[in-house]
């Protein structure tokens, strides 16, 4: 009666009443009978190898640098809310108003103006309303949404390609591997090779994204060059900007699990439109504005940029509302009437004003 | 390892490589937990590293968690249900019909066909179990919960525990008998 015997001490061992010698015991009757240590295996499956931390190890550093955005591994008080990146990022901002101009021949559209600053770098701008297409001195291939700036040195293309980029850009980056290209959007770098991607980083919104269409492409947050976050094909990382004030009025001590934290620092698969299968993230060089489920906030950044109007949100619970929709160059007063008809809100436009509630 | 140690350092002396350790510790099985609910495996990691951050967040109040490992397990069930209800596309579903999809399956390189036969047999009586039944066989099997925590998180008493566990052991040992009964 040995099975007898055996699930006996398989329920002893699982209640973790087992002596040591019933455990010993156990494992002996495993040893001696190949079908019962089938089972036994089939019931404490071997622990896992070695390899298998790291996946865990990986996740840790997913994780690890969320827990540094976050602030949480920083001796630095937090309440401290300008972090460096931004200082920086403005001092980069006043010195490019010192241009002195000189349009080169190489851009493209309208929208889009080129100047040569006095520290010898290029930059190009698009305003609000309108979006540009450029071709770098390599070969990369930049389209441009609005109110965004591209910024590059002289030097580009001798040892490597960097660039400097405010608002929403698509790269399609000629291939060279022995000159990486490198984009400095807010507080993050995205080095690449040869790829496809497209990276939105506004001043005046929570997030800075960056989607990958193909190739690969590395991204390193400024305050914690150590840790590289690779991006695979269809992936898009959203680093969440605001992080000190949002950690501060979300942190609780409750003992249920809060889930309703913003995330700060998130991978997720990039969308694709259905109907034509267009990438969301990158429709806007399509001419197609999108709101993909997104909160008023963003929509009303959106909306802003894309028709060079202010839009006032005279109602806080908007912003817990999502919109999600396409539209093919439309004038603004579709996009509005649109919005209006889901019945979440109404509007009325004073000049370059639009007001919502 | 000493987990009421970990929690300490990370409780009164915010040591990260304390927290590091408890992190790798609990993480994949936390993650493959979650997964049986959420069965996506990219929110599986997100729940659970936002109970990980919360436990770093906790400060000092760490130290009024008296079972980690079950305060981690319930927190990411608290947070997965969470995640289906506000997610769910479908009409009609019941918690206590989740069951976990996968199992690690022990894999040996020198399995002959019999025992693959036998492996699979296994593997398809644990499949048939009832779904609660099936959840409590994992916990115990492959987190190596005691009676106790499983109870604790899966919010049963001790005794069903052992019921459930009885009826796992129950369907396998006719599995082996049929088997035996077979080759003979």
């Amino acid at each position: 009666m040995q099975e007898q015997r055996f699930y006996y001490l398989v329920h002893q061992v699982l209640s973790g009443t087992a002596t040591e010698p019933e455990k010993a015991e156990l494992q002996r009757l495993a040893d001696e009978d190949e079908e019962l240590r089938i089972l036994y295996r089939e019931i404490f499956p071997a622990v896992e190898e070695e390899d298998d931390n790291a996946d865990a190890l990986l996740a840790y550093t997913a994780h690890y640098t969320r827990m540094q955005i976050a602030g949480l591994f920083e001796e630095t008080p937090v309440e401290e809310p300008q972090s460096s990146r931004w200082r920086r990022s403005s001092l980069l901002i006043a010195a490019s108003v010192l241009v002195v101009a000189a349009l080169a021949g190489w851009w493209l559209w309208p929208g889009g103006s080129v100047k040569r600053t006095e520290t010898a770098s290029r930059e190009v701008k698009t305003p609000k309303g309108s979006q540009s297409y450029l071709t770098l001195p390599d070969g990369t291939e930049v389209w441009l949404n609005a109110n965004s700036k591209i910024v590059y040195d002289d030097n580009f293309n001798q040892s490597d390609r960097r660039v400097k980029l405010t608002g929403e850009a698509y790269f399609k980056v000629a291939e060279d591997e022995n000159r990486p290209f490198i984009i400095q959007a807010g507080g993050l770098k995205v080095k690449v090779l040869g790829t496809v991607f497209n990276v939105r980083s506004y001043p005046d919104e929570s997030n800075i994204e960056t989607t990958l269409v193909s190739g690969s492409v590395a991204i390193t947050l400024d305050d914690q060059p150590g840790n590289t976050i690779q991006l695979k094909p269809g992936e898009k990382l959203s680093v969440h900007n605001r992080l000190h004030a949002d950690y501060i009025a979300t942190r609780r001590t409750a003992d249920s699990l809060d889930t309703a934290v913003t995330p700060l620092l998130l991978l997720s698969k990039m969308r694709v439109d259905p109907s034509d299968s267009t990438l969301i993230d990158a429709a806007w060089k399509e001419g197609k504005l999108i709101f993909d489920g997104e909160g008023f906030g963003k929509v009303a950044s959106k909306i802003e940029k894309w028709y060079n109007v202010t839009v006032v949100v005279e109602n806080e619970h908007l912003y817990s509302a999502s919109f999600t929709g396409v539209f093919g160059k439309k004038p603004l007063t579709t996009v509005l009437s649109t919005l209006q008809a889901t019945g979440k809100l109404t509007y009325r436009q004073e000049n370059d004003t639009v007001y919502v509630r | 390892m000493d987990i009421t140690l970990l929690q300490e350092q990370i409780a009164i002396s915010r040591n990260e490589d304390a927290y590091k350790r408890l992190f790798l510790h609990f993480y994949k099985g936390l993650v493959r937990f979650a997964d049986t609910y959420v069965r996506q495996s990219e929110v599986a990691e997100e729940i659970v590293s936002d109970a990980m951050l919360k436990v770093w967040t906790m400060q000092e109040s760490l130290l009024g968690v008296r079972n980690l490992k079950v305060y981690l397990f319930t927190a990411v069930k608290n947070a997965a249900i969470n995640y289906l209800v506000k997610n769910r596309n479908y009409t009609t579903w019941d918690i206590d019909h989740i069951a976990p999809e996968t199992f690690i399956s022990p894999t040996t390189p020198e399995d002959e066909a019999i025992s693959r036969e036998l492996k699979h047999d296994f593997a398809t009586a644990v499949r048939q179990l009832p779904p609660k039944c099936q959840m409590v066989y994992k916990l115990v099997r492959e987190d190596s919960f005691t009676y106790k925590e499983v109870a604790a998180i899966m919010d049963i008493s001790e005794n069903t525990v052992d019921r459930h566990l009885n009826i796992a052991m129950r369907r396998l040992a006719e599995v082996l008998k049929t088997h035996r009964r077979n080759i003979r």
